[in-house]
């Protein structure tokens, strides 16, 4: 089997605050791997881990191994550069430049790395919100800021802007939250259209959509893995039961601890 | 005894009264500055209209002339030295910013500490020793220069503030395309704060034209002609410096009217701050 993505071992602090805990995940080349858990599992934080986004925030710390193509990435900084350049992120929160056009957000990548030019690149913006379901809306006012546009618009030009640059791993977190069914319908569509020729790595809530386009994933708890494996293997039957269950099996055990902790102070 | 009730509200009407008076204060020193200015500085405008941007000071007790040469001076050197300082200062700002743990701006981050803690008019010294001695002559170019220093801590702090006031969530964006770091700063980071860096290069320009020090030894008192770069000049703010301490009614007019002049440059500058820094969308 290819891999994309090798996670062994990684844990990542926010200063103080752990987020990550040995993480160790793989992911399947050209396959959509879904990353699934509660809020603040860590889920967004795994994603930023993968194309070292991370470094951005200070006091962020990674240990462990993270292999991308099969560079380590945190190791070897020459390559992972190289490496990074195919990677492509769309963000839990649409965050469209705001100083550029509509057209200039998508063309923007591709330009600054000399992919295409003038009506190559035309071509590639065009396709590039086609598949992201904007084109119809927005082909009459590419020129006007990005600001303009709905949060869900603004969302599916920020996935027009990561597939410009036509990336062989894209990362989406929780690409569809904002968005109407129908338009999440064409994502999803864009999604399965795009797997087999790249990997996708792909964050959500919705645990119909991960079985729909998923084959294999992981669940997250508290920054750890609880699951990896088959998407049916990690969700077989109700998802929120398997929260629930999930966070009452933490509750005891944590009241256990605190119970035990008692039981030595007395003794 | 008073009530908590009663004192609480008594020590809320002092705390009141005491902000109000200070307020008021700080306003009627504000209004009175330029109210004086006004007074004094408008009937010479009145008198001589356009005429003072052109000609050149009257003689001692003759007539009062205008500051032509000066301002051109002023705005020579001042803008001389706003492009130095934003030459210099823009691109320290952005590596203190965007390279803040590689060594280089370490250094400039201690050496910008240094400039902008030693008085003003010690640069002015220093120009004067290592540009003016050699030179043979105080000239436009030397005072275009201790201003440039005097601006350049504030042009570099100014940008490094606005690079660092970019939202986390642009910045990911921008350096998730995949494109070297220097890249990702120079053609996406920098465009998106252009604002905040024009905003950075008038604050620093606002510093050099309010200066006297800086330029005491270093710029010249010619007043009566604009020579050249390299010959000595002068600035509005050293007209006012020279012309209202001598005993002739007519260039302490002029003075006034120089007053005036550079409170009109100062708040058309302080207003495009406000405009550039208020429409700042991110
Ligand atoms: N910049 C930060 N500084 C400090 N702590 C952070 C920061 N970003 C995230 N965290 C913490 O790290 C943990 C994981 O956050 P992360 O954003 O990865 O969660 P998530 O699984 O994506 O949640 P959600 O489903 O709500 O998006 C959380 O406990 C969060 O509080
Ligand atoms: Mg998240």
């Amino acid at each position: 089997m290819d891999v994309t993505v090798k996670i062994r071992n990684l844990s990542v602090w926010y200063g103080q605050q752990k987020a990550l805990e040995t993480v160790s995940i793989t992911v399947p080349k050209g396959s959509v791997y879904a990353i699934l858990g509660p809020s603040g599992c860590g889920k967004s934080t795994l994603l930023r881990t993968v194309n070292k986004l991370i470094l951005l925030r200070d006091g962020a710390k990674v240990e462990g191994n993270v292999e991308v193509f099969g560079v380590d990435v945190y190791n070897s900084n020459s390559l992972s550069d190289e490496v990074l350049a195919k990677v492509g992120m769309v963000f839990q929160t649409p965050n469209p430049f705001p100083h550029l056009s509509i057209y200039d957000n998508v063309a923007i990548g591709p330009k600054l790395r000399g992919q295409a030019k003038g009506k190559e690149l035309d071509k590639l913006v065009r396709w590039a919100l086609e598949k992201s379901g904007l084109w119809d809306e927005v082909k009459d006012r590419l020129s006007r800021p990005a600001s303009e546009l709905s949060g869900g618009q603004q969302q599916r030009l920020c996935i027009a802007r990561a597939l410009a640059i036509k990336p062989s791993l894209l990362l989406m977190d929780e690409p569809t939250a904002n968005l109407d069914p129908l338009n999440a319908a064409k994502i999803e569509e864009l999604i399965k259209e795009l797997s087999g020729e790249i990997t996708i790595m792909l964050v959500t809530h919705d645990a119909d959509q991960a079985r729909r386009l998923a084959s294999s994933g992981a669940l997250l708890f508290l920054g750890k893995v609880v699951c990896e494996g088959p998407i049916d293997s990690i969700i077989n039957g109700s998802y929120c039961d398997l929260l629930q269950n999930l966070v009452s099996e933490h509750l005891t055990t944590q009241t256990s601890k605190t119970k035990s902790k008692e039981i030595k102070k007395r003794g | 005894m008073i009530s908590w009730r009663l004192r609480r509200t008594m020590v809320d009407k002092v705390t009141f009264a005491a902000v109000a008076i200070a307020s008021i204060a700080l306003l009627f020193v504000g209004a009175h500055v330029i109210l004086v200015a006004l007074v004094e500085g408008l009937p010479v405008m009145a008198e001589k209209g356009l005429r003072l941007f052109i000609e050149s000071p009257g003689l001692p007790g003759g007539g009062i002339g205008g500051f032509g040469p000066t301002l051109i001076g002023t705005i020579v050197m001042v803008l001389t030295a706003s492009l130095a300082g934003a030459a210099i200062g823009v691109p320290t700002g952005i590596l203190m910013n965007e390279y803040s743990s590689w060594w280089l701006s370490k250094i400039a981050r201690e050496a910008l500490q240094l400039i902008a803690e030693i008085p003003s008019i010690v640069v002015g010294l220093v120009v004067f020793v290592l540009v003016v001695l050699p030179m043979g002559r105080p000239s436009a170019l030397a005072g275009a220069l201790s201003l440039c220093i005097t601006a350049l801590p504030y042009i570099a702090a100014q940008t490094r503030e606005s690079l660092a006031a970019i939202p986390m969530s642009y910045r990911e964006a921008a350096f998730s395309l995949g494109l070297p770091k220097w890249k990702t700063v120079l053609r996406i980071i920098v465009p998106m704060n252009l604002r905040g860096i024009a905003t950075a290069v008038l604050l620093g320009t606002m510093r050099a034209l309010g200066e006297t020090a800086p330029v005491l030894f270093t710029a010249g008192a010619a007043f009566h002609a604009f020579y050249g770069l390299d010959r000595p000049s002068s600035t509005l703010s050293l007209l006012i410096f020279f012309f209202a301490q001598t005993p002739y009614e007519n260039w302490k007019r002029l003075a006034w009217a120089a007053v005036l002049q550079l409170i009109v440059l100062s708040m058309v500058l302080a207003f495009a701050v406000r405009k550039l820094s208020g429409e700042v969308k991110l």
